[in-house]
């Protein structure tokens, strides 16, 4: 497995290469335009960049607790106009994902409050809870967690209030084998602040693939079945004309090789360049990186030179 | 032994050689001596009087710390006629608590667990911090103030916790960042039997903890390693092979006890069926050495074991 190159190591020749070999990049949003603290200097000019040269941009993250409009609204304050439908979020395409099988049925759901908007919009039924605390005897969990409704799916992606009578629940529905557990974001960890990292979704939801022995439909990065949705989407003959950018090697790179994807991890976020250089799961080395989509900017020309 | 024998098949000889093999007996309660959390099943209580008879030692070890060991005493008393001590119960909280008390543990505790079994430690004189977030969470603001907010402790507890959370578990994670903070685990059973099947049990949720903050907890439940330890160092005299293991869980009895060395007898009233046994290939660590559809069949008449388990479903 070669080393990645930092883009702004490329020679003359590579770099016109590298920016010939893609018309469309996905790109993370969380620790790649901003993070928990602050907006990422300049990257703007890297997007503005890109879009001058042609090429397609998407944006594809794990972060379904804020809403699209929030989202567009941020860009928006860094000067990007972004449109809702060039975002994608688990909740989004867990809608698409259903609709896609033409799904009909009750979705029992663990997920934030803007999560579930999306799906009810989208015309689902949804059941959730129990949503308050629950009395401390086996008589009231067995009240709170058997239900005979007849549940189609499990769904689970970050919740704030997940509570252990809602995992038991989700799992009683799981016994009924016609029943999918979809996950969206699957992130063990998430970072809340620098060095601070809180559990994150994909813990809980490994709860429920153990315990039901099942293999997860995965509609948040790096899942298979939304790689497939997005190159469907969009038409994807030749996946590696595709640049899938992120500051997460599991999710971001990992997402974007698995799909046949070249790879672009950025050092503005999650990950460091220690980090980086120490992982060695070829799967989650990208092929390229940059200390932030600033540098994007700087090889495509359009950003600012450095100072002469 | 590659596959489980069962009792009911053996002659008159080999059952008496099969009682004649222990002399001390580590026995589950729930599924195995009663219905969980409910009434005895019937032949168990003749049982249990069969080998005090005999002169064998009756140690019961659950996972279930619901029940006070006062409670357990009494029932054993009420519905089985049976006299117990307060030393042949062994359950998580009394183990926490015994394991404080040995390491003369006198710091602030953040207890994932029942009341009753936060009971037990506070009457040995424990303190425990209250919970922080108990509201429903809106913001990042109360999530931030449900994780990192209320006193830093020494200890971290976690056993059965009806209403555990998200939010909880992560003030623990945050807690245990810090490596003087005890991480000490009750019942870890991965699924617990209960209605018509099984349930998540305490075991994932605290496995997440684990994993989150990179270090396992000590274990005094079942099957945990330091419970495992504990109950081989209660009776040195007794040799591992002397000592019969007798439980409805595959993964929290009978695993847990063939790793010891002890014999194990798997009964049919709990969380096992005869076809998960039949499923194991011969020689797995699962595997047990001897079977009885209840616990009655250890009695010198064997009673039918009824079908009324499964009340708790709806």
């Amino acid at each position: 497995m070669a080393k990645p190159q930092h883009i702004l190591q490329l020679s003359e020749e590579q770099r016109r290469s590298f920016v010939d070999s893609f018309d469309r990049v996905l790109s993370d949003i969380d620790g790649v335009l901003w993070t928990m603290e602050h907006d990422v200097p300049r990257v703007a000019e890297g997007y503005s960049a890109l879009e001058r040269s042609g090429k397609q941009l998407t944006f594809v993250t794990n972060n379904s607790v804020r809403t699209v409009e929030q989202c567009v609204r941020r860009f928006a304050k860094i000067g990007m106009q972004v449109k809702p439908e060039q975002i994608w979020h688990p909740a989004q395409s867990i809608v698409s994902y259903l609709r896609g099988i033409n799904f009909q049925g009750l979705i029992y759901i663990i997920a934030s409050p803007p999560f579930k908007a999306v799906l009810r919009e989208a015309g689902f039924q949804l059941l959730d809870g129990p949503n308050e605390f629950i009395e401390e005897n086996y008589e009231s969990l067995a009240k709170h967690i058997f239900c005979k409704q007849p549940v189609r799916a499990v769904v689970i992606d970050v919740d704030f209030n997940l509570t252990s009578p809602k995992m038991l629940r989700a799992h009683l529905y799981l016994r009924n084998p016609e029943c999918l557990l979809i996950e969206g974001a699957s992130d063990r960890l998430l970072p809340v602040a620098k060095g601070v990292n809180i559990i994150g979704p994909g813990l809980f939801s490994s709860i429920l693939e153990e315990a039901s022995g099942r293999e997860p439909i995965l509609l948040g990065k790096p899942g298979r079945q939304l790689g497939e949705l997005i190159v469907g989407h969009y038409k994807i003959d030749r996946p590696s004309r595709v640049l899938m950018v992120g500051d997460m090697l599991a999710q971001d790179v990992g997402f974007g090789r698995q799909c046949g994807f070249q790879t672009l991890l950025v050092l503005s976020g999650g990950c460091t360049r220690e980090q980086l250089l120490a992982e060695t799961d070829p799967r989650h080395i990208p092929d390229f990186y940059a200390d932030s989509m600033a540098d994007v900017a700087q090889i495509l020309g359009g950003g600012p030179r450095s100072h002469v | 032994m590659s596959s489980a024998r069962h009792l009911k098949t053996m002659s008159e000889k080999e059952r008496d050689e099969f009682f004649d093999s222990f002399d001390l007996v580590f026995c589950d309660c729930d599924g195995v001596v009663w219905y969980p959390l409910r009434d005895f099943i019937p032949g168990s209580a003749d049982a249990l009087a069969h080998l005090a008879h005999l002169g064998k030692q009756v140690t019961f070890v659950t996972n279930n710390s619901i029940s006070s060991v006062k409670e357990h005493i009494e029932k054993f008393e009420k519905q089985g006629q049976l006299k117990i001590d307060e030393h042949q119960i062994v359950h998580p909280a009394q183990t926490i608590c015994d394991h404080l008390k040995s390491i003369n543990f006198q710091g602030l505790i953040y207890c994932l667990a029942t009341p009753p079994f936060k009971k037990v430690l506070e009457d040995a004189g424990f303190r425990m911090t209250k919970e922080n977030g108990t509201g429903i969470i809106t913001s990042l603001q109360d999530l931030h103030e449900a994780i990192f907010g209320g006193d830093s402790v020494e200890a971290v507890i976690i056993d059965v916790d009806f209403n555990l959370s998200a939010a909880k578990m992560m003030r623990a994670q945050v807690q245990l960042q810090n490596p003087n903070c005890l991480f000490l685990a009750g019942a870890a059973d991965a699924l617990i039997p209960f209605g018509k099947g099984e349930i998540i049990g305490p075991g994932a949720f605290i496995d997440v903890v684990a994993q989150s903050v990179g270090r396992q907890p000590t274990t005094l439940g079942k099957p945990g390693e330091d419970l495992r330890r504990l109950l081989l160092d209660r009776h040195p005299g007794i040799p591992p092979s002397r000592v019969l293991f007798v439980g409805d869980s595959l993964a929290s009895d009978i695993g847990f006890a063939r790793t010891s060395g002890y014999q194990t007898l798997l009964v049919l009233t709990g969380g096992t069926k005869l076809e998960d046994v039949h499923q194991l290939p011969d020689g797995h660590p699962q595997m047990p050495d001897y079977l009885v559809d209840c616990l009655g069949e250890m009695a010198p008449d064997k009673p039918q074991p009824s079908n009324s388990y499964s009340a708790l479903s709806t």
